[in-house]
């Protein structure tokens, strides 16, 4: 066609993106063919008309947006939480594919300015007891906007006023969208341990320890007739459900998640302290040993970390403090946490922590070491939530350096210890 | 033609500091954020989409990925230019839901078109006994603005970017994930499919 090239450099013209020499051309060509005149008129007219188009008017999407953020499924949430703790880059495949790498991992609980409390610098603990038993949780219909958003509120308000283990905005915020959610039937073995151990917040700081029992079958037993429903699949330890009913609760916004998440709820602003997670030391060796002599260093310890925990939240995201803790080399994590069953606990953990391809280790009358794959640390501290303390400088006593310590205390390189410590 | 940049956000250093606020968990922050870009999102949600309901439902979804995602936002491009990219590949998105459910998502001509003094344009025709200069050019916008919703995806992507929302060629790149020159005979051949689609009308 005669007019070839010239048809091509109308629109570049009528924006003055023509290159000169193009130009001079188009000029001439224009001179002597009516058609693309005609052409290049149109289409100045259609470009007006666009650009006189008024910018239409939009609604205010604040309200939306919020309630959006504000009402996900549950499973998305935790599914973005736990995608926001890794550096964008890696994805928790990836992770999980790691063979040298190891996470060092403290969670720090930030004290907020109303916890009175003497030990403000160091981390403040924050008490879950289990009070409602798992079969009213379960029954718990799907709650109406408001109660979603109260019952947040209010687990929030509990947990937060002495110290939450997670503020929600940062999670979410570290969200990739490219991320794919978790299905369903993944999101389901996040769901199960909440269905049995942990369950309501209240506040209380139980002292005394009470006896932890081995896992046996009797508590499994114990585990199944609690959750109410024969769900597990436990022929290879992995907790599955095999009932469809449940992956259509998943669907639904249902109390039981939204309420376990209260630490973690999102919802309207909180001054909920940041969460951040950084590298620590090594303390493999200061756990392992009395702790009543040992409690001047873990304070110490402990409170060495959160000076450095403090300034991470002003960096931007959690991923920087993730990714140094993916280049050290030790795993070790001591924690509390308050239960009023134990041998539930521990069964309910057992199962959570086969589950993850990882391995439980009672080690005396209340304490468990858990040994998990790195990449399912923050996955673990998110299912069993809110509950976290560094253990205060009290005097249980110290663990025996029995054989299933030692074989607790040596990690793999690409797995974490973590200690617990069940009492009610 | 509508301006590509808030009123808020007057320089590029405080957008950063809007940013670096939203990622340190600053809720009043993002507020802003949503406040300050909201309207630009949902005009261009709005133009690609041909429905009001749908635009301002994908323009929240925006929002909602923007707060999720903007602890990885490096800075590199202008927020808006971030927020305009999500909102084409969202509406994109949403356009292949309502063809893969074999829906039709309604475009209305009401919805696309707004006139200078605010108020959504009736099809029916003027009553007035002499042709009024900005009737006539009011039946014009309703015409080319339909014309956009005939266009196919990536044509009218580009034309809703550079006529409707005034972006730059080099803006365009950047939110199309394209080169420029793409960008140019893309809309070399939007421009002229309009025309073709207008004729006589305009």
């Amino acid at each position: 066609m005669a007019c070839h090239p010239y048809r091509e450099w109308l629109s570049a013209s009528l924006d003055q993106q023509l290159e000169s020499s193009h130009r001079v051309e188009l000029e001439q060509h224009l001179a002597g063919c009516a058609g693309c005149r005609d052409e290049l008129a149109g289409l100045q007219r259609v470009v007006s008309a666009l650009h006189a188009a008024t910018p239409p008017g939009g609604p205010n999407l604040l309200p939306g947006v919020r309630r959006k953020l504000d009402h996900q499924p549950w499973w998305q949430k935790v599914a973005h939480r736990v995608e926001s703790l890794w550096p964008v880059q890696v994805s928790l495949q990836t992770m999980a594919l790691a063979a040298t790498a190891v996470l060092v991992a403290m969670v720090v609980v930030m004290p907020k300015p109303s916890v009175p409390r003497s030990r403000a610098n160091v981390p403040t603990p924050v008490a879950v007891v289990p009070s409602t038993p798992p079969q009213q949780r379960l029954s718990n219909p799907p709650p109406t906007v408001s109660t979603e958003r109260d019952t947040d509120d209010k687990n929030r308000e509990h947990v937060v006023s002495k110290g939450s283990l997670i503020a929600e905005d940062r999670f979410d915020r570290l969200d990739q969208p490219a991320e794919p959610a978790r299905t369903p039937a993944e999101a389901l073995i996040l769901e199960l341990p909440q269905a049995t151990g942990l369950q309501e917040r209240s506040l209380e700081l139980a002292a005394t320890p009470t006896a932890t029992r081995a896992l046996g079958k009797e508590e499994l037993k114990t585990l199944h007739g609690l959750t109410g429903e024969a769900n597990f699949a436990t022929t290879d330890g992995m907790a599955r459900s095999t009932d469809d009913t449940r992956l259509s609760d998943l669907t639904q916004p249902p109390a039981l998640p939204a309420m376990a998440y209260g630490g973690i709820a999102q919802g309207s602003s909180t001054q909920s302290p940041a969460f951040a997670l950084t590298a620590a030391k090594n303390r493999t060796a200061d756990l392992f040993q009395a702790r009543s002599p040992g409690t001047d260093r873990r304070q110490t310890t402990t409170g060495a970390a959160p000076s450095a925990d403090r300034t991470a939240p002003a960096q931007a995201g959690a991923s920087i403090g993730i990714s140094s803790a993916m280049r050290s080399v030790m795993p070790s994590m001591y924690l509390r946490w308050h239960v009023a069953n134990s041998a539930k606990a521990t069964t309910e953990l057992a199962h959570w922590v086969q589950g993850r391809g990882g391995e439980l280790t009672p080690l005396d009358n209340q304490h468990v070491a858990i040994a998990l794959p790195a990449a399912d640390v923050s996955l673990f501290l998110h299912s069993f939530s809110g509950a976290y303390e560094i253990p205060p400088p009290a005097s249980p006593p110290s663990l025996p350096q029995s054989k299933s310590a030692e074989k607790a205390n040596q990690a793999s390189p690409n797995q974490a210890i973590l200690v617990i410590d069940l009492s009610p | 033609m509508t301006a590509a940049v808030s009123d808020h956000l007057a320089t590029p250093g405080d957008e950063a500091a809007l940013v670096q606020r939203c990622q340190q968990g600053d809720r009043q922050a993002f507020d802003q954020l949503v406040l300050a870009n909201q309207q630009q999102v949902f005009a261009v949600a709005l133009r690609m989409l041909g429905n009001r309901d749908e635009a301002e439902d994908v323009a929240q979804d925006v929002f909602v990925r923007a707060f999720r995602g903007i602890g990885a936002f490096r800075q590199q491009a202008k927020l808006s230019t971030w927020l305009v990219s999500i909102t084409m590949n969202l509406c994109r998105n949403r356009r292949r839901w309502w063809a893969r459910h074999r829906r039709v998502m309604v475009a209305s001509l009401d919805d696309s078109v707004e006139t200078s003094d605010g108020e959504l344009s009736q099809q029916v025709a003027d009553l007035s006994p002499l042709p009024d200069e900005t009737a006539v050019r009011r039946e014009q916008q309703r015409h080319v603005l339909a014309a956009v919703q005939q266009l196919d995806e990536s044509s009218r992507s580009v034309v809703v970017l550079r006529d409707l929302q005034g972006y730059a060629y080099e803006e365009i790149a950047q939110v199309l994930h394209l080169p420029v020159g793409t960008v140019k005979s893309r809309l070399n051949r939007a421009r002229l499919e309009l025309r073709a689609l207008v004729d006589g009308a305009i």
